[in-house]
């Protein structure tokens, strides 16, 4: 374990860790261009240049590649290093455009940044003499390149070898003529293509989804998670809600991986990262349909569930809890789940519950993030035992075909959009062999159009919940606004529904609800929601997965 | 907690009740500064340094010198092709204290500056004319003009500007004339200088 001296401050590093991780263990920062500790080093910009002392002996070092060893000291503050800086900023300065007004990394960007503080103000460089490269190229489905703003630190190039494996970009030409462009023949189009934009230091590579949409300094930044899949990718959501006049619909800005070393390290695949638009989609359900006479007042959400409250208590009454199928989802999160336990299975007694079916979606499974099972609680429906239904050898898909047959008074659907899960016909004779459809949904939908009572349910961003991902972390999300028109979560329609059918769900906020369920379930057992922290919390139970680095079996080789 | 203050009514007495020493007193103010301006008039005539009398003008026809650093209505600039200046950088919207600029930006792509403002509005009526929207602007794209004041209307959208009006070129038309509500009277601001120049 190395103890060195980082400005006058005595820091232990573990061995092998280079200056700038190791000043970051001090909130030091050392300024980088071509440096990401999720890539191989190259040393390239030489901005994170900094004076090491060791034995005595003065030297300037890059800090990237420098490991630190024992009785160094380090200088990242003097008079010598403020000029080296500004040396290598003059320098990227040379020929770039300053085009900051149009760039849409301006308020986010290194460049800027490092130049307020180290930058030669005055330029040595007559305009005329600039070296005019190509702008606003397409270099993929998602991603633009400015190859004028490019400052050549080859993160992106890295991020193509080495990550993904699929080497779409490099560098070409020398000097001033130096280039980033597409590699010949290839365009930037693999499944986490997303990422370059996140890589980049600077704004040469930008997304044509967040393309001229919001300035930086306008957004807020919620820590959250994906709920794509089943891995539960630990996200920022940039929203802004303010300025409504932009684009209407339009309130999550764009999302943003955050670090988590065992999920999803500093990545996200492109599938999440613009998944988000179906929180604000033209088709959300804005309020609750019922095709019962509604005496020609709005209907209240709180209406319509005390409809289908009385809809089930009297089929149960009359028929027995046999007679009540509920379709449940796995995208629904712990504190649902659980309440829908309960609530169905505990007090009720109802027996027709299941979570996972055939016709649910399946992902492209790869070796990075991606993960076939689409539902990102599927884990946490286990655990909280909403899967009684059937026994050996049956399954959701049985509980579907027994629908379609009519063998349930009434069917409560979750989520799913069943009209789209069968054959026109079976959905028909679904219908009209089922005396009451009850369906939860936030989107409109085929179901939602014959249903006989609809309620609108709030999405991931409108909030707040825990899933449970494939590892068995609990992870949180938050809720950055209120959820579209009159749509509420999930959870609370099983509260509501509670309270009208007579059994005692006493939560005031889901923090309740999801504190309440380690009273029940031995895996969730002293988890609250206060120590699931922003990197989740493992089960009871389940250990830690063993660290393993996201990368492609089959990299490039180093840049 | 509020407190409360109680205040009596003013009683009048009889004599008070009749108005007339009320009346006196404003006709005695009126004619103060009348006959005041009228001696000042003639004082100025023969040439005594009185105070400078004060002065109606027949507004519209006649108008009111404005000072050279008067700052008004906004206006956007050209690029000698004719395309605005403005790059929709949103700077001007991120200054502003009374948040009343509001700028969608879109994507050109026809070879020229990439951003462009595809809309760009001023609600005038929460505008305080601070002028920090022109100091923000690294394009010099937005300007407040000088040389008129009349910023007048009958309904409350036509103090929202949008982009193509602020694009016309605003600095010979008065905010009423661009209306078409007022015609025959041109004041070119040249004339408004000269004019302020020689007050």
């Amino acid at each position: 374990m190395p103890l060195l001296e980082i400005d006058g401050k005595p820091v232990e590093t573990p061995a092998g860790m280079n200056l700038i991780e190791a000043a970051r263990l001090l909130n030091v920062e050392i300024p980088h261009y071509c440096y990401h500790a999720g890539l191989t080093v190259v040393g390239s910009c030489r901005m994170c240049q900094v004076e090491v002392e060791i034995s005595g002996r003065k030297s300037i070092a890059i800090a990237c590649n420098t490991k630190a060893a024992d009785g160094m000291k380090i200088t990242t503050r003097s008079e010598v290093v403020h000029k080296l800086r500004q040396s290598v900023l003059e320098f990227y300065l040379q020929h770039h455009p300053l085009d900051c007004p149009i760039c849409d990394d301006a308020g986010e960007c290194d460049l800027q940044n490092y130049y307020m503080e180290h930058g030669l103000h005055d330029s040595r460089m007559p305009l005329a003499e600039k070296k005019h490269k190509h702008k606003v190229m397409d270099v993929g489905p998602n991603i633009v390149l400015d190859s004028e703003r490019c400052v050549l630190c080859t993160r992106c190039v890295r991020f193509c070898r080495e990550i993904t494996g699929t080497g779409e970009l490099g560098v070409f030409g020398h000097g001033r003529d130096a280039e980033l462009l597409n590699v010949p023949g290839k365009i930037l189009d693999n499944d986490y293509a997303g990422n370059v934009v996140d890589v980049c230091p600077v704004g040469a590579l930008t997304d044509k989804d967040f393309r001229f949409k919001r300035r930086v300094w306008y957004m807020k930044r919620t820590a959250s998670i994906c709920t794509g899949c089943s891995r539960g990718c630990n996200i920022f959501v940039d929203w802004e809600t303010d300025r409504r006049y932009k684009d209407p619909q339009r309130r999550i800005q764009r999302l943003k991986p955050r670090y988590n070393r065992l999920v999803n390290e500093w990545w996200m695949c492109d599938q999440g990262r613009y998944g988000y638009h179906s929180v604000d989609e033209a088709n959300r359900l804005l309020s609750p349909k019922t095709k019962s006479q509604s005496n020609g007042h709005a209907l209240s959400v709180d209406e319509v569930i005390t409809k289908i409250a009385a809809r089930v208590e009297s089929a149960i009454e009359k028929q027995g809890p046999g007679s009540v199928a509920v379709i449940a989802s796995a995208s629904s999160s712990n504190e649902d789940l659980f309440l829908l336990n309960r609530l169905f299975i505990d007090k009720l007694k109802v027996q027709n519950i299941d979570v996972t079916f055939g016709f649910e979606a399946k992902g492209k499974e790869d070796e990075l993030l991606k993960k076939s099972d689409l539902a990102p609680n599927r884990r946490g429906a286990l655990e909280l035992q909403v899967k009684p239904w059937g026994g050996e050898g049956q399954g959701g898909d049985d509980l579907i075909a027994a629908a379609i047959e009519g063998e349930f008074e009434v069917v409560i659907v979750v989520r799913h959009d069943l009209s789209t899960a069968m054959s026109e016909k079976d959905f028909a004779k679904l219908r009209r062999n089922t005396g009451y459809i009850a369906y939860l949904s936030s989107h409109e939908n085929g179901l939602t159009e014959v249903a006989d009572d609809v309620v609108p349910i709030a999405m991931w961003a409108e909030r707040e919940a825990t899933y449970t991902n494939f590892q068995g972390r609990v992870q949180k999300t938050a809720r950055p606004f209120d959820p579209a028109g009159l749509a509420i979560p999930e959870w609370e329609v099983w509260k509501k529904f509670g309270e009208i059918a007579g059994v005692e769900l006493n939560f005031s906020d889901v923090r309740d609800v999801f504190n309440a369920i380690g009273m029940h379930f031995e895996s969730f057992k002293g988890i609250n929601w206060e120590s699931v922290g922003s990197g989740g919390r493992m089960l009871n139970g389940t250990p830690e997965p063993t660290y393993k680095r996201i990368q492609t079996s089959t990299p490039l080789t180093a840049y | 907690m509020i407190t409360v203050r109680q205040v009596r009514e003013v009683k009048l007495s009889a004599w008070q009740n009749t108005y007339y020493p009320e009346l006196w007193r404003g006709m005695f103010i009126t004619s103060k500064h009348f006959f005041q301006n009228f001696g000042r008039f003639i004082g100025r005539a023969v040439g005594l340094k009185v105070k400078r009398p004060l002065v109606t003008f027949q507004y519209p026809e006649e108008r009111r010198p404005i000072a050279p650093r008067w700052r008004g209505r906004h206006r956007l600039m050209l690029r000698p092709d004719g395309a605005p200046r403005c790059v929709a950088c949103m700077m001007c919207e991120t200054a502003c204290p009374d948040k009343c600029i509001y700028i969608t930006a879109g994507e050109a792509l026809d070879g020229r500056i990439e951003k462009y403002p595809v809309a760009f509005e001023i609600d005038l009526l929460r505008c305080c004319f601070c002028g920090l929207c022109v100091e923000a602007c690294p394009e010099d794209a937005i300007r407040m003009d000088s040389g008129y004041i009349d910023l007048g209307g009958y309904s409350r959208a036509e103090f929202y500007l949008d982009r193509d009006y602020l694009l016309k070129d605003s600095a010979l038309t008065t905010h009423s004339q661009f209306r078409g509500e007022l015609d025959g009277v041109v004041v070119t601001r040249v004339d408004l200088l000269a004019q302020a120049k020689h007050h």
